[in-house]
C-alpha cells in the first residue's frame, strides 16, 4: 500500500513536472458544429417555491434525471387523477443548468436545518415564519397531511412579497446584517456547484454552475393584481464563480446585477465568465424590451429612476444578454396577435402563428382575458425591432438576442417537454401534478405548456464550447421537440445548394450561421446584391413530420419605423395535415426534411434588418388533449358517455372548463374578502373574465416548432461616406486618396466604382458627389441667438432675477 | 513655364501631331536627353491633346532604370488645383527603386477644371540624379491602379510614348564635345561660304 502510494506520488510528480497534457478534442469534435440539446432553466428542492410544491429532489437528482435516470415526483393522489409517480426522459439531454432561485437559499437553510438547540425559542428556526414554511413544505411532501392551500398561499406570499419591493429586504429571521441568511445562501450555492461539478462529464454531458435572479416589479397598471416578471438565469462558463450568488437582495435592478457580475466575476477572476438569460418576457408587462436604464439612483430615496438608454448601456446589456428563453412552461414570448402600442393603443398583428402558447395574462397574478391586448414590448419580435430602432439612434443594439428555450420545471425534471409526459407529470409538484388546477397560483391550462429545449451548435460537448456557442448566439429554440435546424446568411451561396450533398458545409463556408451578422454587401450600399438565407430542417424522429419553414424579417423602413414580414420559404402550409382530437392520431402527410435558399426580394441595402427562421411541424394533440385521449380512449365517445365529467376532468369535454374552474376558485377567494361581481373593489380582470363568462378557450392541438436565432444585417456607410458622417466631404476623399492601391473589402465605401480596388478613380467619383464645393465640410449650425454665450442659455433668466434683486433692494 | 519647357512642349505637340484626333497623350519633355554622370536634371510629365477634356485625377508610376537614374523630387503643376487653397490632393512616393509614383486628385468641379486647363500642360516635374551610365527608358505604367480620369470621373484612354535619358561614358564626353565643336565649326564655315556666295 505504502509502495503503491509512493509510485502514485512519483507518477503524479512526473506529470506535474511534464506540465499539463495538451487539451484533446472530444471524439465527436466537429468544426462545423454538432447540435446539442439541453435545458438551462431547472428548479429543484433548493428553490423555495418548489419545496412548497412538495418537491424533494435536489440538484444531484435533477442532473441524474437529465442523464436519463428515473426520478420520484412529488407525492400526489395519483390513483384518482392518473398522474405519474416517477418520470424518466426517453432521450437524455446533452447539457443542463440547475437554476434555483437564489433569493431564498439562506432563508430555506435557516428554516429547515435545525440549530444546535432546537428547543431554543429564540432561534430563527423556531420563528413562526419558519414554522409555517416547514409545515407547508414538508406537509406537501405527503399531500394527505397538507395544511391546505390557504396556508400554502400565505407562506408563498410571505416569501415572495419582498421580491416585488423596489429595494427588497430580507426577512428578520436572517439576523443582524442578514448574516445568517447570507451564510446559509453560501452553503446552498456551494452544494449547487458541487452537484454541477459531479454531473459535469466532458464530451458526454455538460453541467453548468447557475442560479436564477428572481426580480419582480410591482405593476400598478395591471389592475392592482399584477407583477412584471424580469427574471434572469445566470449561467457561468466554468468553475470560476462568485463566492456568493448575487440575488435581488444584493442587486435589486438588472443593471446592478450586471455591475456586480462584472466586479465579482469578470473583473475578479480571468477564468470567470458569465451571461444572463431573460425569460417569461410575456409576463413582463412591457418591461422586458423597454429601452430604459432602470437603476438610476435617486438622491432623496433608496429607490431608482428610469432614464433613456445610452450607447454604453446598450453595449453592456448586449454583452451580458446574448440570448433569451423564447418559450418555457409559462408560455411563449416570440410574438402575439393582440397587442398594445407603447402609448396603450390596441392593435393586431398579422402573423397568425403568433397565436401559439400565448398567455392571456399580463402578469403572474392577473386573471386571463381571452385575446386581451398586451404590451408589445413583452414580446421578442417587438424587442428585436426595438433593437433596430435603438441601434439607429444610439449606434448600439441593446436587444441583439438569439433564441433558446427551456422548461422552467420545478420538479427537478430538465428536458421533460413531451406533451404526453407533461400531461401526467406537470412541472410544479403537486401544483399541476394534480391536474385539477385548483391552487390559485396556477392559471388555467392554456397558460401552461410543456416548455422547450435549448439547442446549441457547438464543436463538442464541453461547458466551454456550449457556453461560447450561446455567447455567439449559434443556438435555436424548440417548443420541446428535437428537429435539427440550420440557418445561414450569405450573399452568394448558390440558390441550388440544397441539391448538394454537402450543402451545409457550403453554406457554412460561404456564409454566417444563426446568431451572426451578415458581412457588408459586396456591392456596397448602392449595390444590387440581395442576401440569401439557406435554411434546412430535419424532422424529430420522435416528432411529427414537418409542415413548412418560414423566415421572419424585421427591418427599419426609410422613415425609421420598424416593420415585419413573414415569408413562406419551404414546405406547404396547405398540406392538409391534421390530427384527430378524439384519438390524437395524426392525419395527412408532411416532410421528413426541408431545405431552401431564400433570397430577400424586398431587400434595401440602406435598411438595417434581422431574419430568423421558424420551422413548423404538422399538428398534434396538445398535452391536455393527449391526456384525455390517453386516459379515456376516444374522447368524443367518452364525453358523450360522461366518463371524464364523472371523474372531475370536465375540460376533456369543454375547452373552457379549465378557466371556469379557475374562476370558481378565484371568485370564492374574493368572496372570502367580501368582494363579489360588480363590486368596484373586485379585480377588474376578474370582473372582465370570470364575472362575464368570458373564458379562455384551451387549445386542443399544437403545431410544435423551432425558432432559429436571427441573423442581422447592418448597412455599412453610404458609398463614399468613409467616415459614416452622413456627408461626403474632403475627409472622405482624402481617405480614399490615401488608400490608393489597397484592396476593397466587401461593401467598402471607398470603392465607388466597385472594382475591388481603391484608386484615384474612386476618389474622383466621390469628389463629384461631395456635398459642398471643393468637398468642404459643412460647418455646424450656429446656435440660436441667446444660447451661444456659453451660459447654457440662462442669461434671460439671470437678467430677470437680477432685475428682481435690484427692484427688491431699491424698494 | 520657362522658354525651354515651352519649346519642348511645342516639340512634343508637333511630334505627336500625327496621332489620332482626340487622343490624350502623356509624355516627357524633353523626351530624350543626355545628362552627365552624377548630374541633376528634371523631366516634365506633360499631358496634351485634351481638346475640351480635362485631367481631374491621376495616379502614375514612372518606371526607369534604377542602375542609371534615381528619382529625387516631384513637384506638381498647378492646373489640377491650388494645394494651398485645398483644391487638390498631391502625393508621391519615391521609395521604390526604379519607380516614381505620383498622383493628384482635384477637388474642383469638372467645369472649374475646364476653365483652368489648356489643351496641354505639365502635370508634374520629376527630379533625377544620374547615378550610373547608359540609357534609361522612361515609361509610364497604366494598369488597374495607375490611371487618369477626366470629365465625370471617367478613365481617360491615354497614349504614352516612351522617353529616355542617356548618361554617357565619361571618356566619351570629350569626344562628344570635340564632335560637337567640329560640327559647329563646319556649320559656321558653311554659313560663311553661303553668305559670301550670295
Amino acid at each position: 500500500m505504502k509502495n503503491r502510494a509512493r509510485i502514485g506520488a512519483f507518477v503524479a510528480a512526473l506529470i506535474w513536472i511534464a506540465g499539463p497534457a495538451a487539451a484533446q478534442n472530444c471524439p465527436d469534435y466537429s468544426p462545423t458544429r454538432n447540435p446539442y440539446f439541453g435545458d438551462l432553466h431547472v428548479h429543484t428542492a433548493f428553490s423555495m417555491d418548489a419545496v412548497l410544491f412538495g418537491v424533494e429532489a435536489d440538484p444531484n437528482e435533477a442532473y441524474s434525471f437529465a442523464k436519463g435516470n428515473p426520478i420520484n415526483l412529488a407525492p400526489v393522489p395519483r390513483d384518482f387523477f392518473g398522474s405519474a409517480a416517477t418520470a424518466q426522459l426517453a432521450r437524455p439531454l446533452d447539457f443542463t443548468a440547475v437554476t434555483d432561485h437564489a433569493e431564498f437559499f439562506g432563508e430555506f437553510h435557516v428554516c429547515t436545518v435545525p440549530p444546535a438547540d432546537p428547543s431554543d425559542p429564540t432561534e430563527p428556526y423556531n420563528d413562526q415564519f419558519c414554522a409555517d414554511y416547514r409545515a407547508v413544505a414538508f406537509g406537501n411532501r405527503n399531500v394527505f397531511t397538507t395544511p391546505g392551500p390557504a396556508i400554502s398561499v400565505g407562506v408563498f406570499r410571505a416569501f415572495g412579497a419582498p421580491l416585488i419591493e423596489p429595494v427588497p429586504m430580507r426577512n428578520p429571521i436572517c439576523g443582524p446584517g442578514d448574516v445568517d441568511c447570507l451564510a446559509g445562501a453560501n452553503i446552498l450555492w456551494q452544494e449547487t456547484q458541487n452537484a454541477a461539478a459531479l454531473a459535469n462529464d466532458p464530451c458526454t454531458f455538460s453541467a453548468f454552475n447557475a442560479y436564477e435572479w428572481t426580480k419582480v416589479e410591482d405593476e400598478s397598471t395591471l389592475n392592482g393584481a399584477g407583477s412584471a416578471t424580469l427574471h434572469r438565469n445566470v449561467i457561468f462558463r466554468g468553475d470560476a464563480v462568485p463566492s456568493s450568488p448575487i440575488s435581488v437582495f444584493e442587486a435589486p435592478k438588472v443593471e446592478l446585477l450586471w455591475d456586480q457580475l462584472q466586479q465579482n466575476c469578470l473583473d475578479a477572476d480571468p477564468d470567470c465568465d458569465v451571461l444572463t438569460i431573460p425569460h417569461s418576457m410575456n409576463q413582463s408587462a412591457g418591461r422586458a424590451f423597454k429601452p430604459v436604464y432602470t437603476a438610476e439612483p435617486l438622491a432623496t430615496s433608496p429607490f431608482f429612476a428610469e432614464r433613456p438608454l445610452t450607447k454604453e448601456d446598450a453595449e453592456t446589456r448586449a454583452a451580458f444578454e446574448p440570448v433569451v428563453e423564447v418559450i418555457q412552461h409559462k408560455a411563449a414570448s416570440e410574438c402575439r396577435i393582440s397587442m398594445l402600442s407603447d402609448s396603450g393603443v390596441p392593435f393586431l398583428g398579422s402573423d397568425e402563428l403568433c397565436d401559439f402558447e400565448s398567455s392571456d395574462t399580463n402578469g403572474n397574478r392577473a386573471a386571463p382575458i381571452p385575446n386581451q391586448p398586451l404590451p408589445r414590448l413583452s414580446y421578442l419580435r417587438e424587442g428585436l425591432k426595438e433593437g433596430l430602432v435603438q441601434e439607429e439612434a444610439l449606434g448600439a443594439n441593446p436587444f441583439k438576442l438569439g433564441m433558446l428555450a427551456s422548461t422552467d420545471t420545478h420538479n427537478s425534471t430538465p428536458g421533460m417537454t413531451s406533451e404526453k409526459d407533461f400531461a401526467v407529470t406537470g412541472h410544479t409538484g403537486i401544483n399541476d401534478g394534480l391536474l385539477n388546477i385548483r391552487v390559485p397560483i396556477t392559471s388555467v391550462a392554456r397558460q401552461r405548456n410543456a416548455g422547450g429545449l435549448a439547442v446549441v451548435w457547438a464543436e463538442e460537448n464541453t461547458r466551454e464550447a456550449i457556453f461560447d456557442a450561446i455567447d455567439r448566439k449559434e443556438v435555436y429554440a424548440t417548443s420541446g421537440g428535437r428537429p435539427i435546424v440550420r440557418f445561414f446568411g450569405s450573399w452568394d451561396v448558390p440558390l441550388n445548394v440544397c441539391d448538394a450533398p454537402d450543402a451545409v458545409d457550403i453554406a457554412d463556408a460561404q456564409g454566417v450561421p444563426m446568431g451572426a451578422d451578415l458581412p457588408a454587401s459586396p456591392g456596397g450600399s448602392s449595390g444590387a446584391d440581395k442576401p440569401r438565407f439557406m435554411v434546412s430542417s430535419q424532422q424529430d424522429p420522435d416528432g411529427a413530420p414537418l409542415q413548412r419553414i418560414q423566415i421572419v424579417k424585421g427591418w427599419l423602413d426609410g422613415a425609421g419605423q420598424a416593420q415585419e414580414a413573414v415569408y413562406e420559404v419551404a414546405g406547404d402550409k396547405d398540406n392538409g395535415a391534421s390530427v384527430d382530437v378524439n384519438t390524437c392520431q395524426p392525419q395527412g402527410q408532411g416532410f421528413g426534411s426541408l431545405c431552401s435558399v431564400w433570397e430577400d426580394p424586398d431587400f434595401d441595402p440602406d435598411q438595417r434588418a434581422f431574419y430568423y427562421s421558424r420551422t413548423v411541424e404538422n399538428p398534434t394533440c396538445r398535452w391536455n388533449q393527449q391526456y384525455c385521449a390517453d386516459r379515456f380512449g376516444d374522447v368524443g365517445q367518452a364525453c358523450a358517455a360522461g366518463t371524464p365529467q364523472s371523474v372531475g376532468v370536465d375540460w376533456c369535454c369543454d375547452s373552457t372548463a379549465g378557466h371556469q374552474a379557475w374562476c370558481t376558485d378565484a371568485l370564492d377567494e374574493a368572496a372570502q374578502q367580501g368582494l363579489s361581481c360588480g363590486d368596484p373593489g373586485l379585480n377588474p380582470d376578474l370582473e372582465a373574465s370570470c364575472c362575464t363568462g368570458n373564458y379562455v378557450d384551451t387549445p386542443t392541438t399544437i403545431q410544435e416548432r423551432a425558432w432559429s436565432s436571427p441573423i442581422w444585417y447592418t448597412p455599412g456607410p453610404a458609398l463614399c461616406d468613409v467616415d459614416d458622417s452622413g456627408e461626403i466631404n474632403h475627409v472622405d476623399t482624402q481617405a480614399i486618396f490615401d488608400g490608393r492601391g489597397e484592396s476593397a473589402t466587401p461593401g467598402d465605401p471607398r470603392d465607388a466604382d466597385g472594382d475591388g480596388l481603391i484608386t484615384v478613380e474612386d476618389g474622383r467619383l466621390c469628389t463629384l458627389d461631395c456635398a459642398n464645393p471643393q468637398c468642404a465640410v459643412t460647418p455646424p449650425p450656429i446656435p440660436p441667438a441667446g444660447t451661444a454665450c456659453g451660459l447654457l442659455g440662462i442669461e434671460p433668466f439671470a437678467l430677470v432675477a437680477l432685475g428682481r434683486i435690484i427692484r427688491r433692494k431699491t424698494s | 513655364m520657362n522658354r525651354f519647357a515651352a519649346t519642348a512642349l511645342t516639340a512634343l505637340v508637333l511630334v505627336f501631331a500625327g496621332l489620332p484626333a482626340g487622343a490624350v497623350t502623356i509624355g516627357f519633355a524633353p523626351a530624350t536627353q543626355n545628362v552627365p554622370s552624377g548630374g541633376l536634371f528634371t523631366v516634365d510629365v506633360v499631358v496634351s491633346g485634351l481638346a475640351g477634356e480635362v485631367v481631374s485625377a491621376y495616379d502614375l508610376d514612372l518606371v526607369y532604370d534604377a542602375s542609371i537614374l534615381s528619382a529625387t523630387t516631384v513637384s506638381f503643376g498647378p492646373l489640377l488645383g491650388d494645394v494651398g487653397a485645398s483644391e487638390v490632393f498631391n502625393d508621391f512616393d519615391l521609395t521604390s527603386a526604379g519607380v516614381a509614383d505620383f498622383a493628384q486628385l482635384s477637388l474642383l468641379s469638372d467645369g472649374g477644371l475646364q476653365g483652368l486647363q489648356p489643351d496641354g500642360f505639365v502635370l508634374a516635374t520629376i527630379g533625377f540624379q544620374a547615378v550610373g551610365l547608359g540609357t534609361s527608358p522612361l515609361e509610364l505604367v497604366f494598369d488597374s491602379i495607375n490611371k487618369v480620369t477626366g470629365l465625370g470621373g471617367q478613365v481617360l484612354p491615354v497614349t504614352a510614348p516612351l522617353g529616355s535619358v542617356t548618361v554617357p561614358e565619361p571618356g566619351a564626353a570629350p569626344l562628344c564635345l570635340l564632335g560637337a565643336a567640329v560640327l559647329s565649326a563646319r556649320t559656321r564655315s558653311m554659313k560663311r561660304a553661303l553668305g559670301s556666295s550670295t
